[in-house]
């Protein structure tokens, strides 16, 4: 299966949220790497057929997505950024009425629900209403809702957004043990949610993809540029403008700082081995800087 | 399908709104029933003014189920003239029917709708004169001839004031001959439906408050996103949120009207069923030919078509809108708003559009002459009012669902 993005954009009046994206996704797990405002949303709703393209089109085995209407959405699974519920059902109603809309058989529906709630840790939950929930079994019912018809392309916006360290472990887990036979999109700007499990990530800045390859692959683009060092005091009031500080901690006497660089930038800087946090930050350190 | 309509007819009945909107109306059109009720007046054998349940079982007992033959109607004026004449039992107090006090209130308050209904046949529209005057000047003329020159003056008058065209004048004429002679009778319980007519206004609301949310509240809980890239979430979910919004309408419709219909017909009787609709209205001339029962099916018939083209509308603004108060502030103003227009002025083209308006059945009643003329065909009013808002109903439900399918999320 293949899923084919081709000369996609998307403009809102005059901002430019998607320009011009050519991507081709087969079966695997894609990690969407882009600080908010990237346009990954808008590029993920394109994918899922629910906002129309300014240009280029979407398709799946040469096919358009939204000429293939049902067809299309049946193998789709979607968890979108802001995911919206009903407050008064119950997570086991929630689930039931997804379900019908998904089209599954209702005897079905009931067992894979069970299935779902218990895999997302919502087993004790099934009967409470949706509006009782924390912000992070919100979002595991989110997740659940996406798999109920063990869909084909999988794309979950900002998946583990509120759910705490243990939990987004768990989902990693899960996300990579069903990625067989499946294209899985995982949108997020927490690089660490995609590292480990992505086959393929794909960096986007200003509507576009500036970036993309295995993770290996991409950490060889920041082979060498990536230093540990410890600066005094005095000298680190111009570091942070001048250069990519990943981290820095302040001690006694200096301060040991993480800098991407493409030359050592003090006597003493040690290099070492790079993560894709370093190549997030490398990427999107203008935009920190404007932030600033 | 069967699964989307049912919990879509869950998220309805779940709403917090749309609970105590249905419990504030329910206890609002109980409040009302009882008032109607007990605001039955009549008086019993001695001139004692009694009311409620005991005015309906003392009129049940004086409005005897009787055929108003010419000898039966000069029956009745003769012994009004003879009571008028009468020293002992007249007086010139026009306030009591030129009767005195006592006789008043034994004789012409407990007769009181079937006198009204022959001394307005007999008045001349717009002569001004007295009850004594009508009576004596028309004592033993034809009554039924008497009741079509009446309905015919009517008509005419109406024609001239520019409310009717010829053709309609035409129409109505004809209509007016086909009624027969009039059979009077007990029928409390079936006016008292008749006259909730605009009721139907209220029910209207409660049901736009339960369907507001039907689109707009996707809209406003971010829903739309995950449910329009569901396999039928462009499809058979958005027909399952109509179907859901015609079954709420209907059951919260018929679940309201047929309860206090109930009352009234349990606690009012059901007598008078086949009674003609003109009995309902003594004073003014009526031109449907309908007995008391096929009218009450037929204005209800007419209140359930009008609900039906309030809920349509509310499907098209709640798709078009993404906060749901602003689709219950919008069909207010429009259910609402139309009551205070008149549909009485002298523009005729006004009138007859005012009155297609949902919120104008508090303005029907039977003895309205208004009419629509199209091609060789002349229309009633509810007839036409029926067809409108029906038709309404379905393409406003197309337009919603069609705006919906195509919604776009991030707009």
């Amino acid at each position: 299966m293949q899923l084919i993005m081709e000369h996609l954009s998307k403009q809102f009046k005059n901002k430019i949220a998607v320009r011009q994206i050519d991507a081709v996704l087969s079966e695997g797990i894609y990690g969407f790497l882009g600080a908010n405002g990237a346009g990954k949303t808008t590029l993920l709703q394109m994918i899922c057929g629910i906002i129309e393209p300014t240009s280029g089109e979407v398709k799946v085995n040469g096919e358009n997505n939204i000429q293939m209407g049902e067809r299309f959405r049946d193998m789709l699974g979607y968890l979108p950024q802001e995911f919206g519920y009903t407050p008064g059902f119950t997570a086991k109603d929630f689930m039931l009425y997804i379900a019908s809309i998904k089209g599954l058989e209702p005897k079905y529906a009931k067992r894979k629900t069970s299935e779902l709630l218990r895999l997302v840790n919502l087993e004790k939950e099934t009967n409470s209403k949706i509006r009782t929930f924390s912000g992070g079994m919100k979002r595991r019912l989110g997740i659940a809702q996406a798999l109920l018809n063990d869909p084909k392309i999988l794309i979950l916006d900002e998946p583990t957004a509120g759910l705490d360290p243990k939990e987004r472990a768990y989902f990693r887990n899960i996300i990579s043990e069903m990625s067989k036979d499946k294209i899985i999109i995982i949108s997020t700007h927490i690089v660490s949610d995609i590292e480990y499990i992505s086959d393929q990530v794909l960096v986007m800045k200003k509507g576009d993809f500036i970036l993309q390859g295995t993770p290996e692959e991409l950490l060889d683009k920041v082979k060498g540029e990536v230093w540990s060092c410890r600066i005094p005091h005095k000298k680190w009031a111009g570091f942070e403008s001048r250069y990519c500080v990943v981290n820095s901690h302040v001690l006694a006497n200096d301060v040991d700082a993480r800098i991407v660089s493409l030359e050592a930038p003090i006597d003493g800087a040690v290099n070492v081995e790079p993560t894709l946090e370093d190549l997030y930050l490398k990427c999107f350190s203008d935009e920190m800087e404007a932030g600033e | 399908m069967g699964g989307m309509i049912k919990y879509e007819w869950k998220k309805i009945w779940k709403n917090r709104l749309t609970q105590i909107s249905m419990i504030g109306c329910s206890l609002f059109l109980l409040f009302c029933v009882y008032m109607t009720i007990i605001q039955i007046t009549t008086t019993d054998e001695n001139g004692q003014a009694i009311s409620g349940m005991s005015a309906v079982e003392r009129l049940k007992n004086i409005q005897q189920r009787q055929e108003l033959t010419q000898d039966r109607v000069d029956e009745i004026v003769n012994q009004y003239l003879m009571y008028i004449h009468d020293p002992n039992t007249s007086s010139n107090n026009e306030a009591y029917y030129y009767l005195s006090e006592e006789q008043y209130k034994k004789f012409f308050l407990p007769n009181r709708d079937l006198l009204m209904l022959i001394i307005e046949i007999y008045r001349e529209p717009g002569r001004g004169e007295s009850t004594r005057d009508v009576l004596e000047r028309t004592v033993g003329k034809d009554f039924r001839q008497a009741r079509l020159e009446r309905d015919l003056k009517v008509i005419h008058l109406k024609e001239e004031l520019g409310k009717i065209t010829s053709k309609e004048a035409d129409y109505w004429e004809k209509e007016a001959e086909k009624i027969p002679e009039y059979q009077y009778g007990y029928q409390k319980g079936w006016q008292m439906i008749l006259n909730t007519l605009s009721w139907s206004v209220m029910i209207m609301m409660i049901i736009c408050i339960g369907i507001a949310p039907i689109f707009s509240g996707e809209y406003q809980s971010k829903c739309d996103s995950l449910f329009l890239c569901m396999k039928y979430g462009k499809s058979k979910l958005i027909t399952a949120k109509i179907i859901t919004v015609w079954l709420f309408t209907t059951c919260v419709w018929l679940g309201i009207t047929l309860s206090y219909s109930a009352v009234y017909l349990g606690l009012l009787g059901m007598d008078g069923a086949d009674l003609p609709i003109q009995l309902a209205y003594p004073m003014e001339a009526v031109g449907y030919h309908l007995t008391m029962g096929e009218a009450v099916i037929y204005a209800l018939i007419l209140s359930y078509i009008l609900t039906l083209g309030i809920s349509g509308i509310t499907i098209l603004i709640s798709a078009l809108l993404n906060n749901t108060y602003g689709v219950i502030i919008i069909m207010f103003l429009f259910i609402i708003l139309p009551t205070f227009l008149t549909v009485d002025t002298g523009w005729y083209t006004w009138n007859h559009i005012v009155s297609l308006l949902p919120s104008k059945i508090v303005d029907f009643m039977f003895p309205s002459y208004t009419a629509y003329s199209i091609g060789n065909a002349v229309i009633r009013w509810p007839d036409m009012a029926m067809i409108v808002n029906g038709a309404g109903a379905v393409l406003f439900s197309a337009a919603g669902y069609w705006i919906f399918k195509n919604h776009q999320v991030n707009k």
